[in-house]
């Protein structure tokens, strides 16, 4: 929560207590539309407590002056769950003690969908909260004929009901005031649900052992008291004995209960001819259905629009990018400029500065991503995808929306990783966060650019460039291990929730803007807040450990350079680069890189490898100019002479050279495989909200890597 | 009337839910509006024919082969 909120919350406490309500429906019911338009930018995105489920939370002022906090929970289908998302709900509505349980509901039904929303508004009924059953209309729907069917509900179920445009805002007003009237309201004492013989004896049981809980709160608790995490371990193991005692067969009652609700009210919503337009809408979704998911054409075209997606974070997206570089390179110049040579402008410009840069710079990456998945998702398309890509991404336990991640890797990792969020299976999701880095990303292409241009030799052997084969190469190499390895994940990682698939198709619809653009703002914030505090901090780090050394080390460096420098004549480029050089092999950084030569020296690695693959931790592409400035070009690095001065180094103890065939491979599968970017452990720790998963991919990646150019080199060895 | 699954319709044909051989699908499915009682149509399935594409009561569903055929049709 924002300090200020806090702040308010605290303030108004002494005044009225913050009321909750919890707002409610099934999955594309125009759920989310709605909490857009009442709460715009004043909502928060957190965590349900325990599971990686989105909650968003917003806030209200009503007219009289009370505050309401708005809770968004997951699209829900029905209160016997069978997914981790629709478990929060349950749970929270189990749980008088829960922070989530509510005060109040609204209900949010498409009016186009009653026959299918209204299951899930009767068990709510039964809990007897207050409750407001809102239709959401489409733009299309006749709204004429939406107060007939308002009347008709309200008598009924005995309970407000109005109907509005989540997207257009109209009858907002009306809403606000039914909340307020909402929160007045006490319990309500009308049920739905007539609970059967052993029903009612199961509620006993349940309410005997875990008093104060409503009827239907009691016969969730028979059903679920498993996995609920209000109940305590001693009453599950009570309730495991006696509820099966008294012949209580959860899936068979459930079961029951459900067409007893649908046999209640389907045979007169029936009759209410709420269709009108939406038949018109349900059968342009057919028609572009015919298409969009033909089994030929439909791959083609969702193949057609990931290259858009890819062409737009890896091109597109450079514009800005690489305004933003430019524009902290500048403003680090002016500051160098105007302030004295001393050791806080040096952490302003190189330090605050370029880490801040580092953070900027994923923003268009994110923007851009977010918007073409934001629309995607809006428009209804993405779950054709799902279907297109089931039975393919299945077999790597992966699912079709980790298509889009993947391609997006392709570019980054780090807007890819955040695209997960729209996974609904728990460990679908998790395994594309773990194997999407595997795929190569644009900051890999300089460092395959260099070492395969010193290696492979630029030979055309028919129509193909034999280093274009070797890129090509590598890009597969990483795909395949991407695969390989959430092969390996989905049958070794455990699931609590069963895989199947049974997913509704929505109907196509024009995007909601305002939905796309908060989506969009919220990826941006949650990165730049959550993420960016880590990668600016690490970038510090590692800015310190590269400029600074021990003891008096940096300054005989510096001298030492100088002298030699005098000694052989050196024009001023020349003397910086000599210096930068030293100085960097006797830093903190070049410590370490000697430090760990040892390890790395069977993977034909020496120390300024070693140093090369540290900096690399702030971004892959930092290995190049690292490299060209322990070799002393750092000002005039180009990839030319680096490939010259790599061929030139000489082991300065048998002559041989350094840079083998063997040790190039070596470092080239290297990067293919290790983890070595901060900033998408950083982004894997906010979305898996956890330093369990991060450390586990980066010990996975680079263990994997180091074996492999273990494996590359000392055959090389070997063989030569 | 013969009784049979699902997965064993035409493309384009559609039935009479009947019943489901296995509850903890059913529940899953009858909250998803798939119930005893509603038409189902087999609109088309993908490449390799294992993930179906089925409108029940106009309303556009996507199902696996495999949880499709615990759905009895008459």
């Amino acid at each position: 929560m924002h300090p200020a909120e806090i702040e308010e919350e605290k303030h108004s406490g002494a005044k009225h207590k913050t009321h909750r309500i919890a707002l409610l429906g099934n999955p594309n019911s125009g759920k989310t539309s709605l909490f857009n338009q009442l709460t715009g930018l004043r909502q928060k995105v957190g965590n349900f407590p325990g599971v990686t489920v989105e909650k968003k939370t917003g806030h209200l002022r009503l007219s009289d002056g009370r505050n309401v906090q708005l809770i968004d929970f997951p699209g829900t289908y029905s209160l016997h769950p069978t997914s981790a998302d629709e478990k929060v709900v349950v749970n929270a509505l189990c749980d008088v003690q829960s922070p989530e349980f509510p005060d109040a509901i609204i209900y949010v039904a498409d009016i186009t969908q009653l026959e299918q929303h209204l299951l899930f508004f009767t068990q709510l009924l039964d809990l007897g909260l207050p409750i407001v059953l809102v239709l959401n209309m489409s733009d299309q729907a006749d709204v004429a004929g939406g107060k007939e069917i308002v009347k008709i509900l309200e008598r009924r179920f005995r309970l407000p009901v109005l109907a509005l445009s989540a997207r257009t805002g109209s009858g907002f007003t009306q809403l606000k005031t039914e909340i307020e009237l909402l929160l007045n309201k006490g319990q309500s004492f009308f049920r739905y649900y007539r609970p059967g013989e052993v029903e009612i004896a199961a509620i006993e049981v349940v309410k005997k052992q875990i008093p104060k809980l409503e009827d239907y709160q009691a016969l969730l608790v028979a059903h679920h008291y498993n996995w609920l995490t209000s109940v305590p371990d001693s009453d599950k193991e009570f309730l495991r004995e006696a509820i099966p005692a008294i012949g209580f067969q959860s899936l068979n009652l459930q079961v029951r209960e459900t067409m007893q609700r649908y046999n209640q009210f389907t045979p007169w919503i029936h009759d209410l001819s709420v269709h009108g337009g939406a038949d018109g809408n349900k059968s342009t979704t057919s028609r572009i259905d015919r298409i969009f998911t033909n089994r030929v054409i439909g791959p083609i075209l969702f193949a057609l629009l990931m290259i858009l997606v890819f062409q737009a974070i890896f091109s597109w997206a450079s514009y800005p990018m690489d305004w933003i570089d430019g524009s902290m390179t500048s403003l680090g110049a002016w500051f160098q400029d105007i302030m004295p040579e001393a050791w806080y402008t040096n952490l302003l410009t190189e330090g605050i500065l370029a880490g801040l840069g580092g953070v900027l710079i994923f923003i268009p990456q994110i923007a851009i991503l977010f918007f073409l998945v934001a629309l995607l998702e809006e428009v209804g398309y993405m779950a054709r995808a799902v279907f297109l890509f089931d039975r393919l991404m299945q077999r790597f336990g992966l699912n079709g929306r980790s298509v889009v991640a993947l391609i997006s890797g392709g570019a980054c990792a780090i807007p890819a990783v955040m695209s997960t969020r729209t996974i609904a299976n728990r460990k679908e999701r998790l395994i594309t966060i773990l194997v999407t880095p595997f795929i190569s990303c644009s900051a890999r292409i300089p460092v395959y650019t260099v070492l395969i241009g010193f290696v492979v030799p630029s030979v055309t052997i028919g129509i193909f460039n034999l280093q274009g084969l070797a890129f090509m190469g590598l890009y597969l190499l990483g795909i395949v291990t991407a695969l390989g390895s959430a092969w390996v994940f989905k049958k070794v990682l455990k699931s609590d929730e069963p895989g199947f698939l049974l997913m509704e198709l929505p109907v196509y619809r024009w995007p909601d803007m305002r939905n796309v653009f908060l989506t969009v703002y919220e990826r941006v914030r949650s990165f730049t807040v959550e993420a960016g505090k880590i990668i600016f901090a690490i970038s510090i780090v590692i800015w310190f450990l590269a400029s600074y050394g021990p003891g008096t080390a940096m300054k005989e460096a510096k001298s030492e350079a100088i002298q030699l420098a005098t000694d052989n004549n050196l024009d001023a480029d020349a003397t910086a680069d000599l210096l930068a050089a030293q100085q960097l092999e006797h830093s903190y950084a070049g410590i370490l890189g000697k430090a760990i030569e040892p390890a790395i020296q069977p993977l034909g690695f020496d120390w300024k490898m070693g140093i090369a693959i540290i900096t690399s931790f702030a971004a892959r592409e930092v290995f190049v100019s690292t490299m060209a400035t322990i070799y002393s070009i750092g000002s005039q690095d180009n990839e030319g002479r680096i490939i010259e001065r790599l061929a030139a180094e000489k082991d300065p103890l048998n002559g041989t050279p350094v840079y083998t065939t063997a040790t190039s491979f070596s470092l080239l599968i290297f990067y293919v495989f290790a983890m070595q970017c901060m900033s998408t452990l950083a982004v894997v720790r906010r979305e898996t909200r956890s330093w369990k998963w991060p450390l586990f991919q980066f010990l996975f990646m680079t263990g994997l890597a180091y074996i492999s150019s273990l494996i590359i080199y000392q055959s090389f060895l070997y063989f030569a | 009337m013969r009784v049979i699954s699902l997965p064993e319709f035409a493309t384009r044909q559609s039935g009479v839910i009947d019943r489901f051989t296995d509850d903890r699908l059913a529940v899953k499915m009858m909250s998803m509006g798939v119930f005893p009682g509603r038409t189902i149509e087999l609109v088309r399935k993908t490449s390799f024919g294992d993930t179906l594409y089925v409108l029940v009561d106009k309303r556009a569903l996507a199902i696996r082969k495999k949880e499709a055929s615990c759905i009895l049709l008459k």
